[in-house]
Order: structure tokens, then C-alpha cells, then sequence
């Protein structure tokens, strides 16, 4: 009997709050972290840019990377540099 | 029974290595001209190894105007040890500047290296207004 109690005050009414996770992309994460840096930047959806569609290297470099995956590209405000791309090595 | 770590695992998909882009879009006839390499000189190993100076290689006076920018080189100076190499490569409609591939592990936002790149973005945009380009 003692046991029967015990079992329901430990799950009460069955009133658990519900644990919301929210996945990120990087190129997500990273515009979440410059902004907290104080950097305008906005994620853009991915494959949202003709950017994103590549090439990533002209090449013209030896040993340049030919695959790679692109992760997400992010809007740059107040910057010489325009956009940020997150590439990931295949 | 435990599983062990696979004996032959696939050469090949995604690997937990990434790369920042820090792209300027820009298109003009004048892009293939901003070709260049950072490289690192260094003193010392292991825990001891510091960079003493900078060392632009590329395409033009670019890499000249990059080598001559002192702030750029001080700038470079504290962040090469980790980036190691920089590569400004220019493509049809947008120059990329980047670093090396880094693990997952430390491949969150770099705030030294947005300014590097901003920097070197502001060199490549005057040297754009020069030649009569807008950007």
C-alpha cells in the first residue's frame, strides 16, 4: 500500500512541461553568435541564394577543396564583406 | 555483446570539418586580379611557436597593397597561429576569403576573423573604386 502512494505523488496529475528543442543549423548558430556580438547578420534558407549553388573555389588554388557541402549562408549588414557561407569538407 | 568501432569505415560523406566563406559579391572583369595567400612566418615550436610576421604571395600589386597594411598585419599576427593560411580567391561574380578546414569542435563564430576579412574586403573594394568598378 505504502508503495501505491508513493507511485502517485512522484508522477502527481501527470502535468510535465514539456521539453521544446530547437535544432540549429551552423550557419544558424553562427548568426545567433554574431549577433550576440553585436554583428547585423540574418541566416538565410538554405539554397535560398544562388550563391549557395556553387562553385565555392575558383580552383585556381592547388589542392582546393571540389567537395564540400554547403551548410547555410548568412547576411552580413554594416561590413565590407557581404555574406558568410558555411561549407562542410566531404 | 558491445559493438566495436567499425573496421572499415566508408572513404567517403560528410566529414566533421567546416569551413567559413566570408564572401564579397562583386562581379566585374577586374576580379581575376585579387588572387592571394596569407602564410605565416614563425619562430619557435610547439608551445613556443609565435608568428613574427606575415607573408602575402599573389596575383598584381593585391598582395602588396595586403603585405603593406600594418594594422592588417598586426591583426594577422595574433590570429594565424590558429587559422593558419588565409586565401582570397575570386571567382566570376564574388571573391571568397577563407581560413583552413577546422573541426567541428572549434568551428564557431571567429570575431578576429570577420574583421580580418572586413579588412581585406575594404582593400578589395578601394582597389574596385580604382579601376572605375562600383562596389
Amino acid at each position: 500500500m505504502e508503495h501505491d502512494d508513493s507511485h502517485e505523488e512522484e508522477h502527481g496529475h501527470g502535468e510535465i512541461e514539456p521539453v521544446v528543442v530547437k535544432i540549429l543549423s551552423p550557419s544558424q548558430t553562427m548568426a545567433e553568435e554574431m549577433k550576440k556580438a553585436g554583428v547585423q547578420s540574418d541566416a538565410l534558407d538554405l539554397g535560398s541564394h544562388p550563391l549557395e549553388k556553387g562553385p565555392y573555389y575558383s580552383q585556381l588554388f592547388a589542392l582546393s577543396s571540389r567537395l564540400a557541402t554547403n551548410k547555410g549562408l548568412i547576411r552580413v549588414r554594416g561590413k565590407n564583406v557581404d555574406f558568410i557561407q558555411v561549407l562542410q569538407r566531404n | 555483446m558491445m559493438l566495436g568501432q567499425d573496421p572499415a569505415p566508408l572513404p567517403y560523406g560528410a566529414l566533421p570539418y567546416f569551413q567559413v566563406h566570408y564572401i564579397v559579391q562583386v562581379e566585374s572583369d577586374e576580379n581575376a586580379s585579387f588572387l592571394a595567400k596569407c602564410e605565416p612566418i614563425t619562430r619557435g615550436h610547439f608551445g613556443n611557436k609565435r608568428v613574427i610576421d606575415v607573408r602575402w604571395t599573389g596575383l598584381d600589386g593585391f598582395a602588396n597593397d595586403l603585405q603593406s597594411d600594418s594594422e592588417l598585419t598586426e591583426m594577422l599576427k595574433k590570429a594565424m597561429l590558429r587559422v593558419g593560411e588565409i586565401r582570397v580567391d575570386p571567382q566570376d561574380d564574388n571573391i571568397r576569403i577563407y581560413g583552413k578546414w577546422t573541426h567541428e569542435d572549434r568551428s564557431s563564430y571567429d570575431g578576429t576573423m570577420l574583421e580580418i576579412a572586413d579588412r581585406i574586403a575594404m582593400h578589395i573594394r578601394q582597389k574596385l573604386r580604382r579601376l572605375g568598378v562600383q562596389a
